[in-house]
């Protein structure tokens, strides 16, 4: 599972932002605003990675319970599947 | 072909249209001067917007398409597109965005009635908007282009931004301060997205210094006199003072359509 091609990421006014350009726009034409968190999703996602190594990172990262994060991973996850986000 | 250069936001475009009409459309915005870049719509493109909105003559299609183009490439020189109303007052500009239907037109032509001849017209739909950066100072100056919207207001001028305005209507008059993050959601949706992620890439971060130097404000207002006042003064900082003299929406439109 990973990002479809065409998003740019962005620092915008104290949080991050997300649009679609090129072919991507036709099929997604909101933003999508994102926390510190959220971005570090994003990011994996962009590359390809596995749903664990991403969990990995941020449990890493932010020394938080690795139940809780995979669970915020997850959910986001499904909500970027549901907005159409994603590809196999 | 048609082949022909406007200035459009201090930068010069060469433009190739299919239809004598474009020329005629820019004839305010014709340059002499060498061309930065170039737009043509390809018959692909055209053809796309036909199966779109098939009750439009081509030449109208041709020229929405043009600006799409132009719009794409304006961050790659710091510029980017907005749908937007803009006036200027004292050389001052200031613009009020929101969606289609919620009358930023109307808005506007307010202040022209009752603020007087100090307010002009610089776009009444899409404006450019230059973002600079001198000694770590940011400046954001908006420009008028002939793409201006049905109401056809606009001015080959431009005047530094002083002030942003998220519009609502309201049952009563308020406006307050709007915080960056909070003006991202609202201001994003009203850019034109360029189809290059480079391009996208660099209007996000000219966007980013736009909302973050310039003071932003959401305005609720109804169509009288006092939501001109409510504006005005959180705008300009200036006292409201009713002009002596009133003009109707008929002659706005003929003051703002007017080549000057």
């Amino acid at each position: 599972m990973r990002l479809k091609e065409g998003f740019v990421l962005r620092r915008v006014a104290e949080s991050y932002v997300a649009v679609a350009a090129g072919e991507a726009s036709h099929e997604f034409q909101g933003m999508v605003k994102l926390n510190e968190t959220a971005k570090v999703i994003w990011e994996g996602l962009e590359r390809g990675e596995t749903e664990e190594k991403i969990v990995d990172r941020l449990v890493k990262e932010s020394g938080a319970e690795r139940e809780i994060v995979a669970y915020d991973v997850r959910e986001m996850i499904d909500e970027m599947d549901e907005a159409g986000l994603l590809t196999d | 072909m048609d082949v022909f250069n406007i200035e459009l936001a201090g930068l010069t475009i060469e433009i190739r249209s299919r239809f004598e009409y474009c020329r005629w459309f820019s004839r305010d915005y014709l340059s002499d001067k060498k061309a930065e870049f170039s737009v043509f719509v390809s018959d692909e493109r055209l053809e796309k917007m036909r199966e779109h909105s098939p009750d439009i003559r081509d030449e109208f299609l041709e020229r929405d398409a043009i600006y799409s183009a132009i719009a794409s490439k304006l961050p790659y020189y710091g510029r980017f597109a907005l749908h937007g109303a803009c006036i200027s007052h004292k050389n001052t500009a200031y613009l009020f965005t929101a969606a289609s239907g919620t009358g930023k037109s109307t808005h506007i032509r307010l202040w022209r009635r009752y603020v007087g001849e100090d307010v002009d017209i610089l776009n009444g739909d899409k404006p450019i908007f230059w973002v600079s950066e001198n000694d770590g100072k940011v400046s954001v100056r908006a420009f008028g282009t002939p793409w201006c919207g049905k109401e056809g207001w606009n001015r080959r001028k431009s005047a530094n931004v002083g002030a942003i305005c998220f519009l609502r209507r309201g049952e009563e008059n308020k406006i307050s301060s709007v915080v960056p993050g909070d003006a991202i959601p609202l201001m994003l949706k009203q850019m034109f997205h360029p189809y290059e992620p480079e391009s996208t890439a660099i209007m996000l971060e000219l966007f980013d210094k736009m909302i973050t130097n310039v003071p932003l404000y959401a305005l609720d207002c109804d169509i009288s006199e006092d939501a001109v006042k409510c504006s005005f003064e959180a705008l300009t900082g200036e006292k409201y003072k009713r002009s002596a003299v009133q003009p109707t929406d008929e002659e706005i439109n003929r003051i703002w359509r007017m080549r000057t």
